[in-house]
């Protein structure tokens, strides 16, 4: 058989193309799928910032951009001391926010956790309304955790909040006896 | 005491997590589409001028560059023009589906072949890229006739449907015709 009747043979022409397309489509699907994979991650300036309180000074640290903070606090034996605005939280566009416990040291079971009666946290609007609470309490040696999240409450932009902290610590409560809780505002 | 903030990193993406539709997704569409459509008229290449599976992959090959530059000045391109060229390249390749349908039609005189090329290739394809376009634009909030592209997706649903109903019993449009007769004698 003469090479030109096989190379026009329609079997021919068809695997050819066959080939060629699926090259063309894997190809295509391949660089597709570079582009999705691509995308570029754009850092954006957080919605959602602290802010001094009436109460914040001397007690606050701020992280980058202050986009944390670490504040220092003191419990009195038997009495509740109350931060009416230990840190603020201000936000530059419309957002949701909410209060979640992270973690708290030092674990139950550790002597020094009797010496706390209650720790809690309010987050309170720019009309006072408080829109959630974080509740830390002991039982013996144990922490009573909060057990869930407070709800997301809008905040608009411009608006600054404040965080009331009040901590209580037992009658006969030891000196140098330290807490440390994390928490986090959520924002969405 | 440590408060600190949590806020999910934004990303480029609009909705982070969501599997997204690039625009270059309508390219991609568009080279399978020229591509399938290489393949058909190389198996009918006695019904069509014996360049035309070549020229379709030769266009299919040509969406492919098109995919190469776009991925290197996707961030020069903003997304409405990223979406508008890729739409109206899955346009050209829409429309050469519907060319073929109407030269099968009209220049050759093959009804049957027509038909079939309705059934099986055009509104099939159309009720895809339809179905990607609407989705593309309800993802990104695009401004887009959406009660064309629903419609459309209606239409192509009922002929596709229509068809895979000949398509498994012929005889259906058979006893269709018969009845039809039957309700005139009366």
């Amino acid at each position: 058989m003469e090479i030109g009747k096989i190379v026009f043979r329609k079997e021919t022409k068809l695997l050819t193309l066959l080939l060629t397309a699926l090259l063309i489509a894997s190809a295509s699907a391949a660089v597709y799928y570079g582009m999705l994979t691509q995308s570029t991650a754009t850092v954006a300036s957080a919605a959602i910032t602290f802010t001094a309180g009436n109460d914040s000074s001397g007690i606050v640290s701020y992280g980058t951009n202050n986009t944390y903070v670490a504040l220092t606090l003191n419990a009195y034996p038997n009495v509740t001391l109350y931060y009416e605005q230990a840190v603020n939280i201000t936000a530059s566009a419309n957002k949701e926010v909410r209060l979640r416990h992270v973690s708290i040291y030092p674990d139950d079971n550790d002597q020094s956790v009797s010496n706390f009666t209650s720790v809690v946290f309010r987050l309170i609007k720019a009309d006072s309304t408080e829109v959630g609470t974080l509740t830390y309490t002991t039982t013996g040696d144990v922490w009573n955790e909060p057990s869930s999240a407070t709800t997301y409450t809008a905040i608009t932009n411009g608006e600054e909040w404040t965080i009331k902290v009040e901590i209580k610590a037992v009658a006969g409560a030891w000196t140098g006896i330290s807490t440390k809780i994390v928490i986090a505002v959520d924002v969405k | 005491m440590i408060l600190h903030k949590a806020e999910s990193v934004k990303v480029g993406l609009r909705k982070v997590g969501l599997p997204m539709i690039l625009p270059e997704f309508f390219a991609l569409l568009s080279i399978d589409v020229f591509l399938l459509l290489s393949l058909l008229t190389c198996l009918l290449e006695d019904r069509f001028p014996k360049a035309v599976p070549y020229i379709y992959q030769i266009a299919a090959l040509i969406g492919f560059g098109h995919l190469l530059v776009s991925r290197e000045f996707l961030a020069l391109f903003g997304e409405y023009m990223r979406f508008w060229y890729n739409f109206v390249y899955l346009l050209v390749a829409l429309g050469n589906i519907v060319a073929i349908n109407l030269y099968l039609a009209v220049e050759k005189k093959l009804w049957d072949l027509a038909k079939a090329w309705s059934g099986a290739v055009t509104f099939p394809i159309t009720l895809i890229s339809v179905f990607f376009v609407s989705n593309y634009s309800y993802l990104q909030g695009a401004e887009f006739p959406t009660l064309i592209l629903q419609v459309g997706l209606v239409i192509s649903a009922i002929v596709m449907g229509v068809s895979i109903s000949l398509f498994l019993s012929p005889d259906l449009l058979n006893k269709f015709r018969r009845r039809k007769e039957v309700t005139q004698w009366k």
